[in-house]
C-alpha cells in the first residue's frame, strides 16, 4: 500500500498531474508536482522523495536525464517512469539507467479504476526496497 | 475506489487543451509564412500532448484526431510530407474538430470527411469537394471565433469571477460618491465656521458696548455668553479642520483603492490579437489575396469589459481591410505595390486613452465619390457638401447602411458594419475616425478610454440645473472675452476665436427656456473634425464620475449619454457631445427644445423604480443588487418569503423579483400571497430561478407570476429587459 509517503510527479500535462495528485493524496501521501525538467530537479534537491514519477517527454529535458541525474545522487527514491506508447526501447533504456519501472500512459484513464495502476506502482517502490536493503 | 469528481478535472483537461490549441493555431499559420523545423517540433509536441490527454480523459475520438494530427506533424518532420497550404489547410481544420470535440461530450464523434482528409493528407493526396466549405460559411466561423485566454501561469495566480470583482468595484465606486457627498458637508462646516467667526467678532463689540452701561450682572452674563460664543467657536473651527484633513485623505485612499480594483480588470491587448493572425488568414484566403498582418502593442492594457466589446468591431474592421482596402496580387502588381498587402494593428497608449489603429497600404477610399453619393442621397446640401473637409466627408461613411447599395461596390464598401463599429466604440465612450489616403491605403483610428467605469466629465450650470458632458466631446472652454461675436440669429449665430469661426448657439434654448441664459462661458464641443459651440451659464469643473447606463426613464432622449448619481442622491444627466454637435450645425436649437422633455420627466418621476429583491443566498442576492442598481433601480432585499412581506408593508415596491427556493416561505408561496392580497395584488412579480423545467414556468405561471426568467450564468439583460416591460 502506498500510505504515507513523499511524492513528486514531473509531468507537463496539468490534467495528469491534477490526477495524479488527487489520486495519491486519496491514499494518505504528500505529493508535490513539477511541470518541466528543471523545476522536478530543483524539486527534488529541496526535498527528500520516496518516489518520483517522471514523463519521458518533458518540453525542456528528456526524462531520461533526470533518471540518470537523480540516480547518480540517491539509490533510495523509487522512479517510475511515464511513457506513451511505443516508446518501449526508451523505457528500457531508463531501466537500464536506474529507473525502477515505466507505466504506459494509456493505463491511467481519469474515472477508471485506479487499482491496476496502484499495484503497479506499490510493486515497483517494493523493488526499490528490496535492491537499497 | 475513491470517488471522483470528473467536473474538476474536465475544467484542468479543456483548459489544458486550449492552451495548447491556441499555440497550435499560431505556430501553423507561422508554419505557412517560413518552413522551421523548430516549428515542426513544437507543433508535433503540442499534438502530442492534446493526444496523451484526452486519452487519460476518455475523450477518444478527440485523441484520435490529435494522433492523426501527430502523425502528419511527424511525417513534416521526416521530410515525407510538404507543409503546402492545403496540408496546413487541413491541420487547421483538425484543430477546429478538437475545439469542437472539446465542448461535447467525451464519447462524441468526430467528424468522417476530416478523418478521411486528414488520412490523405498524411498519405500525400489532398481531398477536396464533400466537406469543403464554401466562402460564406468559412467567413462565418471565423467571425464568430472568441480571443483565448492567454496560458496561465499556473499557481501564482488566482481565479476570480470578474462579477465578484465587479461587485467590489461597485462598492469601491459607490464609497467615492459618499465621499463627495462628505466632502459637500467639510465645505459646508467650513462656511459655518465663518459665520461663528463673525459671531464671536459681533459678541466682542457688543461686549465694549455693554460695558459702558455700567450693569454689573448684564455685564456678567455677557461675559459668559461671549465665552460660549468663543469656544463654540473655537470647537467648530477644530471640527472642519478635521473633517476636511479627513475627508480629503479618504478621498485619496478610496481612489486609490477604486484604481487598484480597476487596474484588476485590465487586460492586455494580446488576448484581443491572439486569434487574429488565423482569421485574417483565413478571410483573405477566401477572398484570394495574399495579406500579411503585424501586429503591435499587445502588452498595453485596457479594462477588459472594452476589451470584450472591441471584438466585433476588429473583426469587422479587418474584413473591410481585406475585402475592400487591399487589392487583388495581380492588380497590387499593376501599380508597383508587393502582391502582399499588409495590415498593422496596433494598441498605443496615449495619456488616459489607448488607441486601436487598423492601418492597411490598399487602395483607400475615393473621396470624391462619397462626397457625390451624401448629395445623391440627399444627406447633404451640394454647396455645403463642396464647403467639407475630407476629414468631414469621411464621416459620411459611419452613417448606417450608407454604402449597402451594389452600385457602390468597389467605391469604398466601407460602409458595410462602420455604423456598427462606431457605435459599439461610443457605447464604451471612445470614437472612431479614419484617415484616408487614394491608392496609397486607409487608417482607422479607434480611441478609447483605457478604465471603463469612471470618466471625467465637464460639470456645467444653466439655470439652477447642474449638466455633465464627457470631456472625450470638449475641446476647450472660452471665456466671453476671448471670442469676438459675429451675426445671426437666436438659432445660430458665429464667433470667430483666433482664426477660426465657429458656429454657437445658447445652452438655454436647447433647455427650452426663453434663450435668456447668462453668456458667461462658451464651451466648444468636438467630434469627428465638427466642432460648435454653446453658451453656458457657469462652468463648474472637471469631475471624475462614475458612469451608469440611463434608467428607464431617460433612454429615450438621444441627447442623453448616461447618468451618474452625486454624493448629494441627485441624478447628474450627462449629455451626448454629438447631439448637441448636430443640433448647433442643422440650426435647429428651436425645435431642439423638445429635448427639454426628459428633464421634465425626471422632475415628475424623480422617483426612480423601486425593485423588491427576494433570495436567500447572500452571494446571489449581492451580485443581483449590484446589477439592479448599476442599471438605476432603487432595492430593497429580503432573504425569504416573510421577510419580503414584511417589507412589502413597509414599503411598496414598484416590482417583486424573487427566487424560488427558499426557507420559511418559498417563490411561489410569496407570489400566492402577493396576488391574493387585493392591496398588493397590482405589483407585477418575476420569479428568478436556476430551475428551468416546464413544470416550474407552469406553476410560477398559476400561482400569478407576470414573468419567469431562468439564471444559468445570471443573465442581467433578460432580467433587466424584463423589469424594464414590466414597469413601463
Amino acid at each position: 500500500m502506498i500510505q504515507n509517503k513523499k511524492i513528486l510527479v514531473i509531468d507537463d500535462s496539468a490534467t495528469v498531474r491534477k490526477y495524479l495528485r488527487w489520486l495519491f493524496t486519496n491514499y494518505g501521501n504528500d505529493v508535490d508536482t513539477a511541470e518541466s525538467g528543471a523545476e522536478g530537479i530543483k524539486r527534488w534537491q529541496e526535498g527528500e522523495y520516496d518516489l518520483i514519477l517522471i514523463d519521458l517527454f518533458l518540453p525542456d529535458v528528456d526524462g531520461l536525464s533526470l533518471v540518470k541525474e537523480i540516480r547518480s545522487k540517491d539509490r533510495r527514491t523509487c522512479l517510475v517512469m511515464l511513457t506513451g506508447h511505443g516508446d518501449l526501447s526508451v523505457a528500457v533504456e531508463a531501466i537500464r539507467h536506474g529507473a525502477d519501472a515505466y507505466i504506459e500512459k494509456q493505463q491511467i484513464t481519469i474515472g477508471a479504476d485506479p487499482s491496476e495502476f496502484m499495484a503497479q506502482i506499490e510493486r515497483s517502490f517494493q523493488k526499490r526496497l528490496a535492491k537499497v536493503a | 475506489m475513491p470517488q471522483l469528481d470528473m467536473s474538476a478535472f474536465l475544467e484542468e483537461f479543456r483548459s489544458e487543451v486550449r492552451d495548447h490549441l491556441q499555440k497550435l493555431n499560431n505556430d501553423l499559420i507561422r508554419l505557412e509564412g517560413a518552413e522551421d523545423p523548430q516549428l515542426v517540433n513544437a507543433l508535433f509536441r503540442s499534438a502530442h500532448s492534446i493526444k496523451g490527454a484526452a486519452r487519460m480523459m476518455g475523450f477518444n475520438s478527440l485523441s484520435m484526431i490529435a494522433h492523426k494530427m501527430e502523425d502528419i506533424l511527424g511525417a513534416i518532420r521526416e521530410g515525407q510530407v510538404s507543409p503546402t497550404p492545403d496540408t496546413i489547410d487541413v491541420l487547421l481544420k483538425g484543430a477546429d474538430e478538437i475545439e469542437r470535440l472539446l465542448g461535447e461530450e467525451s464519447d462524441a464523434k468526430a467528424d468522417a470527411n476530416l478523418v478521411l482528409e486528414l488520412e490523405n493528407a498524411l498519405s500525400g493526396g489532398i481531398v477536396k469537394g464533400n466537406g469543403e466549405e464554401s466562402k460564406e460559411e468559412r467567413k462565418e466561423k471565423t467571425d464568430k471565433r472568441e480571443p483565448e485566454r492567454p496560458s496561465g501561469l499556473e499557481e501564482e495566480y488566482i481565479r476570480i469571477s470578474s462579477s465578484r470583482l465587479n461587485h467590489v468595484l461597485e462598492i469601491a465606486t459607490e464609497s467615492l460618491m459618499y465621499n463627495l457627498a462628505v466632502e459637500e458637508i467639510a465645505r459646508s462646516l467650513a462656511e459655518v465656521v465663518r459665520e461663528s467667526e463673525r459671531l464671536t467678532a459681533g459678541s466682542k463689540g457688543i461686549l465694549i458696548q455693554i460695558r459702558s452701561l455700567g450693569n454689573g450682572d448684564l455685564w456678567d452674563r455677557s461675559v459668559e455668553l461671549a465665552e460660549v460664543a468663543n469656544s463654540t467657536h473655537r470647537s467648530i473651527a477644530g471640527l472642519s479642520d478635521r473633517s476636511k484633513t479627513l475627508s480629503r485623505r479618504l478621498r485619496s485612499i478610496l481612489y486609490e483603492l477604486y484604481h487598484s480594483l480597476l487596474d484588476l480588470r485590465l487586460e492586455e491587448f494580446q488576448v484581443l490579437f491572439s486569434p487574429l493572425p488565423r482569421s485574417v488568414r483565413d478571410m483573405a484566403r477566401a477572398e484570394g489575396k495574399k495579406v500579411r498582418l503585424k501586429l503591435e502593442g499587445g502588452d498595453v492594457e485596457v479594462d477588459r469589459a472594452i476589451l470584450k466589446r472591441l471584438q466585433d468591431p476588429m473583426i469587422h474592421l479587418l474584413r473591410n481591410a481585406i475585402d475592400h482596402g487591399i487589392e487583388p496580387p495581380e492588380e497590387r502588381k499593376k501599380v508597383g505595390k508587393s502582391p502582399f498587402g499588409t495590415i498593422v494593428v496596433r494598441a498605443e497608449q496615449m495619456g488616459r486613452m489607448v488607441h486601436l489603429i487598423v492601418q492597411d497600404d490598399g487602395r483607400g477610399i475615393d473621396i470624391e465619390k462619397i462626397r457625390k453619393l451624401a448629395v445623391e442621397r440627399g444627406l447633404v446640401g451640394a454647396d455645403e457638401a463642396a464647403t467639407l473637409s475630407d476629414r468631414e466627408v469621411t464621416e459620411f461613411i459611419f452613417l448606417p447602411g450608407f454604402s449597402t447599395s451594389a452600385s457602390v461596390g468597389n467605391l469604398s464598401g466601407r460602409g458595410v458594419g462602420m455604423d456598427v463599429v462606431r457605435k459599439a466604440v461610443t457605447e464604451i465612450g471612445g470614437s472612431v475616425s479614419l484617415d484616408t489616403s487614394p491608392g496609397k491605403g486607409t487608417t482607422v483610428t479607434l480611441a478609447l478610454p483605457a478604465t471603463l467605469a469612471l470618466s471625467q466629465v465637464l460639470l456645467l450650470e444653466n439655470r439652477g440645473q447642474v449638466y455633465g458632458i464627457p470631456i472625450m466631446f470638449v475641446d476647450k472652454a472660452l471665456k466671453k472675452e476671448d471670442v469676438t461675436e459675429l451675426d445671426g440669429d437666436e438659432e445660430q449665430s458665429l464667433v470667430s476665436w483666433q482664426d477660426e469661426v465657429i458656429p454657437v448657439a445658447s445652452m438655454s434654448t436647447v433647455f427650452g427656456d426663453d434663450g435668456n441664459g447668462a453668456k458667461n462661458a462658451l464651451l466648444v464641443l468636438e467630434s469627428g473634425g465638427r466642432r460648435a459651440g454653446y453658451w453656458v451659464e457657469k462652468l463648474i469643473g472637471v469631475e471624475e464620475i462614475a458612469l451608469r447606463s440611463p434608467g428607464p426613464i431617460l433612454k429615450s432622449s438621444p441627447l442623453i449619454w448616461g447618468h451618474s448619481i452625486l454624493g448629494n442622491g441627485d441624478v447628474l444627466l450627462l449629455l451626448d457631445g454629438r447631439e448637441l454637435l448636430d443640433i448647433v450645425r442643422k440650426g435647429l436649437t428651436r425645435s431642439a427644445r423638445r429635448w427639454h422633455g426628459p428633464v421634465e420627466i425626471r422632475e415628475e418621476e424623480r422617483r426612480s423604480v423601486l425593485v423588491l429583491l427576494v433570495e436567500d443566498s447572500l452571494t446571489t442576492r449581492e451580485v443581483e443588487r449590484s446589477i439592479l442598481l448599476s442599471a438605476g433601480y432603487e432595492v430593497e432585499v429580503a432573504g425569504n418569503g416573510r421577510e419580503a412581506l414584511e417589507k412589502l408593508r413597509e414599503k411598496e415596491p414598484d416590482v417583486i423579483v424573487t427566487d424560488i427556493e427558499m426557507p420559511v416561505m418559498d417563490g411561489f408561496e410569496l407570489t400566492a400571497a402577493v396576488r391574493n392580497d387585493p392591496r398588493y395584488r397590482h405589483i407585477p412579480v418575476i420569479v428568478v430561478t436556476s430551475r428551468s423545467r416546464e413544470e416550474d414556468r407552469m406553476k410560477g405561471m398559476q400561482v400569478g407570476a407576470q414573468a419567469y426568467v431562468v439564471k444559468s450564468e445570471f443573465n442581467q439583460e433578460e432580467l433587466l429587459d424584463t423589469i424594464e416591460r414590466l414597469t413601463g
